[in-house]
C-alpha cells in the first residue's frame, strides 16, 4: 500500500492559491441557511429585491412602499431575496483500493476534496467532511468561514486506511441523515461489489446536488499497461482478498474492457439522467487542471 | 520414405515421446503470479468466460490438443530429415559429370556442374556416386562422402581434350557384381551414349541425360590427322592428310594452319583433295611434330587444332658380300629404303661361309644340302616359337612366296624353320635362286624388302595417333614387327587417353622414338553428336530432403498461425 498525502504535501499555498479563480454558484439553496451569498428561497431582508407584499403587522416599517399606499392608499411592503451558504457535503472513500497502486488515488481524492472545500469555504458555504468505507464517519459536520480550512486540511491528511467499499450501504446511510439539502460530492473510484447499476440505485435516492468525483488511472481502462497483468496470473482483491485466476488473452482483455465500459457508462448515464456533475481524475496526473474542467466559465453553477 | 537423420523407428518413437510428454506436461499445473488490484469485479466475468489457463486446461480442449501435438509431430519430422523417394529415385545413382571435349562449348560444363551439384543435395549420400568423365575415368565422389567434398574436388577441374569415355564407363558398370542392379546413372553434359552398350545394359540399369541438349551450336574441327608414305615416292618423306568436320550448319573452313615443329608452312602447301580433305605432301619424315589448326576458331576450341608427331624413316644399309645372284642387287635399288653400302651396314646379305660383317644380322644363301628347311629362321626375343613363326612368316612376305610351285620343282618339301638365337638371321636355300626361279617370282622382291627390315629391326611407325582410338599396328609401309614398347606395355589395345603430348606410366610415349603429339581427331566430338537420345532426368532425386523438410516446417508455421488465429478468437485456452 502507498501512503496517503501529508499534511504538508496536502496544503499546498500555490495548489490553493491557484483556486480563488474558481467559484460554486447555487441556482437555489436551501431555507434556513446560515447568511451567505448563495440565492435561496427565503425572503427577507437582502439586497435584491424579489417581490411586494400586503403589510401585515409586524412587519418591518422600513419595508412599506410609501409610493404605493400615496398612488393606492393601501400598504405594501418590499420583500428581499435572502442569501445563504450552500452547505457541501464531501463524501471521501477511504477503502483499501484508494490507496493501492503508486500514487495512490486517495491523494488525487484528498486534493480534489480540499479544493472543493477551498473553494465553498471561500464563498461562505458551508462545508462537511463524511469519509466511507464499510462505514460512514462524520469527520466534520457542516460549518462555514475561510479559517476552517486548515482544519479542514488536517482531517483530510488524517484519513487513513479502512477495509472494503460499501458505497451504496453509505448512500442509504447517509440519505437517513436529515441533512439540510446541498451540493453532495461523491469522491471515489466507486468500485462497490454490488455493481454500478446498485450505485446508481443509491445515489438517485439522495436528495443533494450531486457530483461524482472518480478517481481513475490508465490502466483501469487499458489493463495492458499495467506491468505485471499478463500471461497466467492470480488476481487479489485488495479489498475483499478474493483471488481470481486468469490467463491474460485477447479475449479475457476484451471481456475485461467490456464490463468496465459498461460500468463507466452507467455512471456516466445516471449523470446525464439526474443532471449530476462527472468528472473523471486520473491519478497519476495533476489534479487541478482536471478539476479544471468543471469550472470551465470560472463558476460551477450546481 | 525414409530419413535422414533417424531410423523409421526412431521418428515413430519420437512421436509417441511427443505425445506421452505433452500427456504429461498437462498434469502440472501452473504457478500464477499474483498480482493485487483495486478491484476483481471487472475480471469476474472474463474469468468465467474464458477459464484460466492451465497445462491441464489447454489439453482438455481437443482441438488445442491435436493442434500442439500436430505442430510438435512436424518440427520433429523435419528434424528427421525425411526423403521421399518414388520408385524411379529409390534405385543407387551414378552422376557422370562429362569432363570431356562434348561438354567444353561455352559455358555447358559449369552448367552441367551445377547442375550436379543441385541434383546432388536432394540425394541420400549412401545411395549416389559421381564420376568424373574425361581422358580418364575417376571417383569425384563416393557412396556414404558428404557432399561438400565435391567443390573442393571439382577445383580445378575442367573439360579435357578427350573422347568420352562414357560407353567405357557404362560397360564397366554393366558388368555383374560391379554396381547394385537397381543403377540410375545420370549424365551431366554431353558425352554421347552408343546404342549398342545402351542395349547391351541389364534390365535394372537406366542411363538418363540432366540437360536436355535439344540443339546445339554450329562447329567445325579437325576430325582426322594422319599420314603416309610420300606419294612422290621419296622414302624419307610423307604425306600429311587433313579431315575436316563438323556440325551440318557449320561453315566452310576457309582457312588452316599447318605448323611443322613451331614453323608455319606455306599456304600453296596445302592441297584440297575435297571439300574437307586436304593434304600437305611431302613433309620430312624426321620425328617432327606438325600440328593443324583452323585460323578461325569458333565456341570448341578443342578441335579448332591437332598435332601428331612424325615417324621417323630412313633408308637401310645394307652391306652385300661374297658371290651373290645379282637379282638380290637389283631388288635393293628397287627398293628406296634400302641402301647399298659398304661401311657401316645395318644388315649383310651373304652366302654362307663367307665371313664378312659376321657380327650383323644376316640373310644367307645357303645350299640345300646343309639346310634342312628352304627357310630357317633365328629370332631373338622372348616370344614363344610358335608366335615368332607366325609373325615372322607375315613379316618376311613368306606367305606371299608360291612354295608349292618351287616345292614341285625341287621335288622335295619347302618349309620353315624356327630357331632361337642372340642375333637375328635369315637362312635360304641358294638352289632357291639358282635353279628354282625364286629370284623370277613377283613375291622375291617383297621378300628381300621385308626380310632387309625385319632383320633392322626398324621400329614401327604410327599413321595416325588419335585420342580416344587404339593405337594402330605396324603399317605394311614400316613392316616392322617391333611395337614401341611404352605404347604396348599391356600387350593390349593402347588407347591414348587425351591430346596434346601423352605419357605412359611416368615415361613419354614415344611414337618413332619421339614424344607422341596426339591429336583429338573425333568425328563424334566434331559433328557434336549427342549420340542415340536419352531420357530427361527430371531432378536428382525425385522430392528433395530440403523440400521436404521446408514444407514440414512450412505446416508447422501454419499450424502456429492457426493456433494464434483460434487464440485470438478466444477457441482455444
Amino acid at each position: 500500500m502507498a501512503d496517503a498525502p501529508t499534511f504538508a504535501e496536502l496544503f499546498d499555498p500555490d495548489f490553493l492559491a491557484a483556486l480563488q479563480p474558481f467559484s460554486l454558484h447555487a441556482r437555489r439553496v436551501a431555507r434556513d441557511g446560515r447568511p451567505a451569498e448563495q440565492a435561496s428561497r427565503d425572503r427577507g431582508f437582502g439586497l435584491e429585491f424579489a417581490d411586494f407584499k400586503s403589510y401585515v403587522p409586524g412587519d418591518d416599517l422600513r419595508a412599506i412602499d410609501w409610493n404605493i399606499y400615496r398612488r393606492l392608499g393601501r400598504l405594501f411592503v418590499r420583500v428581499f431575496e435572502e442569501r445563504q451558504d450552500l452547505p457541501v457535503y464531501l463524501l471521501v472513500d477511504r477503502s483499501r483500493s484508494m490507496y493501492l497502486e503508486d500514487p495512490p488515488r486517495i491523494g488525487a481524492g484528498l486534493r480534489a476534496a480540499l479544493a472543493l472545500a477551498s473553494i465553498a469555504l471561500g464563498q461562505h458555504d458551508s462545508v462537511g467532511l463524511f469519509s466511507f468505507s464499510g462505514v460512514l464517519n462524520i469527520d466534520a459536520k457542516a460549518a462555514s468561514g475561510k479559517h476552517r480550512l486548515v482544519s479542514f486540511a488536517e482531517r483530510l491528511a488524517a484519513l487513513d486506511e479502512r477495509d472494503r467499499t460499501d458505497l451504496t450501504g453509505i448512500l442509504n446511510e447517509l440519505s437517513g441523515h436529515r441533512l439540510r439539502r446541498g451540493f453532495l460530492v461523491v469522491i471515489s473510484d466507486f468500485f462497490d461489489p454490488a455493481g454500478a447499476e446498485e450505485i446508481a440505485r443509491a445515489l438517485a435516492l439522495c436528495r443533494h446536488r450531486l457530483l461524482l468525483v472518480q478517481l481513475v488511472r490508465k490502466t483501469d481502462a487499458d489493463p495492458t499497461l499495467h506491468p505485471d497483468l499478463h500471461g497466467d496470473i492470480r488476481l487479489l482483491d485488495c479489498e475483499s482478498g478474493d483471488a481470481v485466476d486468469l490467463t491474460v488473452t485477447p479475449a479475457t482483455l476484451a471481456r475485461y474492457r467490456e464490463s468496465y465500459r459498461e460500468f463507466n457508462e452507467r455512471l456516466t448515464r445516471f449523470a446525464t439522467d439526474y443532471d449530476a456533475g462527472l468528472v473523471r481524475i486520473d491519478a497519476d496526473e495533476d489534479v487541478l487542471d482536471q478539476l479544471g474542467v468543471l469550472f470551465e466559465s470560472g463558476s460551477l453553477v450546481v | 520414405m525414409s530419413f535422414a537423420n533417424l531410423p523409421l523407428l526412431g521418428v515413430l518413437g519420437g512421436i509417441a515421446g511427443i505425445a506421452a510428454l505433452l500427456f504429461l506436461l498437462q498434469l502440472l499445473r501452473i504457478r500464477h503470479v499474483e498480482v493485487a488490484v483495486p478491484t476483481t469485479i471487472f475480471w469476474r466475468a472474463a474469468a468465467r468466460e474464458a477459464p484460466v489457463r492451465v497445462l491441464r486446461g489447454v489439453f482438455r480442449h481437443p482441438l488445442a490438443y491435436l493442434l500442439v501435438l500436430a505442430i510438435c509431430t512436424l518440427l520433429w519430422l523435419a528434424f528427421a530429415g525425411p526423403e521421399a523417394h518414388d520408385d524411379r529415385t529409390s534405385a543407387y545413382r551414378v552422376l557422370f559429370l562429362d569432363g570431356s571435349a562434348h561438354t567444353a562449348a561455352g559455358g555447358e560444363f559449369d552448367e552441367a556442374a551445377d547442375k550436379l551439384k543441385s541434383d546432388l543435395a536432394g540425394l541420400p549420400d549412401g545411395a549416389r556416386e559421381v564420376i568424373w568423365g574425361g581422358a580418364r575415368n575417376l571417383k569425384l565422389l563416393k557412396a556414404g562422402e558428404d557432399r561438400l567434398l565435391l567443390d573442393h574436388r571439382l577445383a580445378g577441374l575442367a573439360p579435357e581434350a578427350a573422347p568420352s569415355a562414357l560407353n567405357e564407363q557404362l560397360r564397366l558398370l554393366s558388368l555383374p557384381g560391379v554396381a547394385p542392379e537397381s543403377l540410375e546413372i545420370v549424365i551431366y553434359g554431353r558425352a554421347p551414349a552408343d546404342r549398342v552398350v545402351l542395349e547391351g545394359l541389364p534390365a535394372g540399369m537406366r542411363v538418363s541425360r540432366a540437360i536436355d541438349y535439344a540443339t546445339s551450336g554450329s562447329n567445325r574441327g579437325v576430325a582426322s590427322l594422319g599420314v603416309s608414305s610420300a606419294a612422290s615416292g621419296r622414302w624419307d618423306r610423307l604425306d600429311l592428310l587433313v579431315r575436316i568436320g563438323g556440325t551440318p550448319d557449320a561453315a566452310p573452313v576457309e582457312g588452316i594452319a599447318v605448323h611443322v615443329n613451331g614453323q608455319r608452312l606455306d599456304d600453296d602447301r596445302l592441297e584440297w583433295l575435297a571439300a574437307d580433305v586436304a593434304t600437305v605432301r611431302d613433309l620430312p619424315a624426321d620425328g617432327s611434330s606438325a600440328e593443324v589448326r583452323i585460323e578461325a576458331g569458333d565456341e570448341l576450341a578443342l578441335d579448332d587444332a591437332a598435332r601428331l608427331t612424325l615417324p621417323v624413316r630412313r633408308a637401310i644399309r645394307v652391306a652385300l658380300a661374297g658371290d651373290l645372284d645379282p637379282a638380290i642387287a637389283h631388288a635393293i635399288e628397287a627398293d628406296p629404303g634400302l641402301e647399298v653400302v659398304t661401311e657401316d651396314p645395318s644388315i649383310v646379305i651373304r652366302p654362307r661361309g663367307v665371313a664378312a660383317f659376321g657380327d650383323l644380322p644376316a640373310l644367307e644363301f645357303a645350299p640345300a644340302a646343309d639346310q634342312q628347311t628352304a627357310f630357317e629362321i633365328a629370332y631373338t626375343g622372348d616370344d614363344s616359337a610358335e608366335l615368332a613363326l607366325r609373325s615372322s612368316i607375315a613379316a618376311l612376305g613368306l606367305d606371299q612366296v608360291d612354295a608349292a610351285g618351287i616345292a614341285a620343282e625341287a621335288r622335295r618339301p619347302v618349309g620353315v624353320q624356327l630357331r632361337h638365337a642372340d642375333l637375328a638371321g635369315i637362312s635360304v636355300w641358294d638352289e632357291l635362286l639358282a635353279h628354282y626361279n625364286f629370284t623370277g617370282s613377283r613375291s622375291f622382291p617383297l621378300f628381300v624388302s621385308r626380310t632387309a627390315r625385319w632383320l633392322a629391326g626398324e621400329p614401327a611407325w604410327h599413321p595416325y595417333l588419335a585420342a580416344g582410338k587404339p593405337l594402330p599396328a605396324a603399317t605394311a609401309w614400316s613392316l616392322a614387327t617391333t611395337v614401341d614398347p611404352a605404347l604396348d606395355a599391356l600387350g593390349a589395345d593402347y588407347v591414348l587417353g587425351a591430346a596434346g603430348t601423352v605419357t605412359s606410366g611416368g615415361r613419354a610415349a614415344t611414337s618413332g622414338g619421339r614424344a607422341a603429339a596426339v591429336a583429338l581427331s573425333s568425328d563424334a566430338v566434331t559433328a557434336r553428336s549427342a549420340g542415340t537420345p536419352l531420357a530427361v532426368s527430371q531432378a536428382g532425386g525425385g522430392v528433395a530432403a530440403t523440400g521436404i523438410v521446408t514444407w514440414l516446417i512450412l505446416a508447422a508455421l501454419l499450424l502456429l498461425g492457426v493456433e494464434w488465429y483460434l487464440y485470438q478468437r478466444g477457441m482455444v485456452p
